[in-house]
């Protein structure tokens, strides 16, 4: 191995902070992430003060029903929609021209005339790339937590796991749009050409994907929901817990539920596995999973059961989503470097 | 020009030199026909080789090759003791390469790039610094801070051969180099180039421009479809080939010529100008009849386009036979 790996990387690097569009893209990324967290902030003391005003006032039954103390990951749940936008765009911006800009400005035959392998270029490029994009995303991500800690938000032992996952899966997503970008560079003759495909790959998975599935396969697949028991479906009176008791003790309620469950599960397990497929699906199941986990302990309801139940089986797939989020960007990276390897340089 | 390459041929010296660039049988095909087809060179220290041809040659190919930027279907490429294919970055760090059209980061000053290039022939910090400076002068870049994105094409021809010869290389290999040269240019060029031929480099300069090679090469190597036709001096290629065609202009009417191997002569209407046909190079014999007949000389050369085409249907004639 020569010494090309590391001359490349730090090329591409410093030239992440040269380009205009990356970080024109990356101040409104960090911007918009700032303002996620202000109002985020916002959303959980306002949160926080309703908990402390009901729990003054609640009596014992009431305060078993309660949800627990809100969690700081409220915060995140308006930053993480943001993120799967911008964050998406950073990625593909950082990436789109990677290659095709070298054909462009015909520089890859002359960096290639170079005691330099193929590869190191490839990967020197991604490396390079990837650095800027983790150094910016990590400048985001600490300059978010300050606020955090600044506001008076300390974080519990367990939150902060559930923020580092989540911050780690919104890179994920971010390198995977960036390594579309490069497998596209790859792949296309122009940078404009490059940009149009990974553009039509992102809509496609950040988009159309997730809304074919939610609205339509998912119930499709999983057929129509259980219908409620004619029995149960008058509600109690509000407050009338012993009623509610009764109701729910009911061998024909304990079918519906169960059935409730099965249904529930088989739209989900479609929904999972159609976000294998879509780094921002698979980011989504992440950060809802993060977020309800930690925000929603107990519903009530029918149904409200059944979602709690749900979110607890989806969060055994967090693992399952950051594996996917990692296999994704590993095979449009492959592709991109396969196709760079046998690229024809006439 | 024929005249001027009898000036500049460089004479071959007595003792042994290193072949530093040796191509033995290369062939490349695309799609099954060869562009390449069992090309056998050598270029030697201090030597500079014109790799010559028309378009379809394997001019390209070949250079694409003998630098490491494709692969070969059979044959091996030596550069100085180290086969291409077996260690393609010890052959690659004896090559300074500039290629057709040559590319650079427009976001980077020329010294920027070039500091870069140097990185990745592991240059040390300090040589590197100082031989880009010195090579700026040399090529006319210095003081020049803009970015490389706008430089004009000529500019970037500049800085390529400066690239071409950042790591004092054994072995230059120039693709089209004066192709967008200015006059000035052409001339920095060849000063450069012979200067690092003087300086025991192996060079091999692919043009379609004959005039281009003949002035500035020792030797010529004539390719027709991926064949190597003819390898020689000008003098010795040309003695095989047919007919030169030399223009002649005067700044009045120009006179009969009677010169022993004219086969024919076409005037212009006012005679101020005329086509020769001749078996030899006349132009020195030309232009003592011109001036003699106290006729100012306008222009005097060959026609190269004309005499490459003939020199390669002959040649192709003889391959195909």
């Amino acid at each position: 191995m020569s010494n090309g790996l590391f001359v490349v990387a730090g090329k591409e690097f410093a030239d992440s902070f040269r380009n205009r569009t990356v970080l024109a893209i990356f101040a409104i990324f960090f911007a918009i992430t700032i303002i996620g967290m202000i109002g985020g902030i916002a959303e959980y003391q306002d949160t926080l003060d309703s908990y402390n005003e009901r729990l003054s006032t609640a009596g014992t039954v009431e305060r078993g029903l309660m949800d627990t103390r809100p969690s700081p990951m409220i915060v995140f749940e308006s930053v993480g929609a943001l993120l799967v936008t911008m964050g998406a765009l950073l990625g593909i911006t950082a990436g789109f021209d990677l290659i095709t800009r070298e054909r462009e400005t015909k520089s890859l035959k002359v960096l290639l005339s170079h005691p330099v392998f193929r590869d190191e270029v490839i990967n020197g490029k991604a490396i390079g790339a990837g650095g800027a994009l983790a150094f910016i995303f990590a400048a985001t991500i600490a300059v978010s937590i300050a606020l955090l800690l600044i506001t008076g938000i300390v974080p519990g032992a367990e939150e902060w796991s559930s923020i580092m996952i989540f911050a780690f899966s919104a890179f994920l997503m971010i390198v995977a749009y960036f390594a579309i970008g490069l497998c596209m560079s790859a792949i296309s003759e122009t940078s404009g050409a490059a940009l149009i495909y990974t553009l039509i790959i992102f809509i496609l998975l950040s988009g159309l994907l997730p809304v074919l599935v939610e609205n339509g396969a998912a119930d499709a697949i999983a057929g129509d929901p259980p219908s409620m028991p004619r029995t149960i479906q008058s509600t109690p009176a509000e407050g009338d817990m012993g009623a509610f008791q009764a109701l729910t003790d009911t061998e024909e309620f304990q079918q519906f539920r169960f059935e409730m469950q099965d249904w529930w599960s088989r739209r989900q397990a479609v929904i999972d596995i159609a976000a294998l497929f879509s780094p921002t699906m698979s980011f989504n199941a992440i950060s809802d999973t993060l977020i309800t986990s930690q925000t929603v302990q107990v519903r009530t309801g029918p149904g409200g059961g059944m979602y709690a139940q749900a979110t607890a089986n989806t969060s055994g797939s967090i693992l399952s989503h950051l594996l996917a989020l990692l296999v994704f960007p590993a095979v449009f990276f492959g592709i991109a470097y396969m196709r760079f390897m046998r690229m024809d340089l006439r | 020009m024929l005249r001027i390459v009898r000036e500049c041929s460089i004479k071959q010296p007595a003792f042994i030199l290193l072949n530093m660039i040796e191509l033995t049988d290369l062939t490349k095909r695309y799609n099954g026909v060869p562009a390449v087809d069992n090309l056998s060179l050598r270029v030697s220290e201090g030597e500079i080789v014109g790799l010559l041809g028309p378009n379809g040659a394997g001019k390209s190919t070949t250079i694409l090759m003998t630098t490491g930027l494709i692969e070969p279907d059979a044959g091996q490429i030596k550069i100085e003791r180290h086969i291409m294919q077996k260690n393609p970055l010890l052959a690659k760090a004896k090559i300074g390469y500039m290629p057709e059209d040559v590319g650079f980061y427009p976001g980077l000053t020329a010294a920027d790039n070039l500091d870069f290039f140097g990185r990745l022939y592991e240059m040390e910090a300090g040589r590197r610094k100082k031989r880009i400076d010195e090579l700026l002068v040399s090529v006319g870049l210095d003081g020049v801070s803009t970015l490389v994105g706008g430089y004009s094409k000529g500019m970037r021809q500049r800085l390529g051969l400066a690239k071409a010869l950042l790591n004092e290389p054994p072995v230059i290999i120039l693709d089209e180099p004066t192709a967008n040269l200015d006059p000035v240019g052409v001339s920095d060029y060849r000063k450069i180039v012979r200067q690092a031929a003087a300086d025991g480099a192996a060079i091999l300069v692919s043009s379609h421009i004959l005039s281009e090679v003949s002035v500035i090469c020792s030797r010529i190597a004539l390719l027709s479809r991926g064949k190597l036709v003819a390898d020689g001096t000008w003098q010795e290629i040309s003695d095989q080939g047919s007919d030169l065609i030399v223009r002649v202009e005067g700044r009045l009417p120009l006179p009969e010529f009677s010169i022993g191997g004219i086969r024919s002569v076409s005037y212009t209407p006012d005679r101020t100008s005329a086509v020769i046909v001749a078996s030899q190079d006349i132009r020195c014999e030309i232009a003592d009849a011109v001036t003699s007949a106290g006729v100012p000389l306008r222009n005097l050369q060959i026609d190269s386009e004309s005499a490459e085409e003939a020199l390669l249907q002959r040649f192709r004639k003889e391959a195909d036979a």
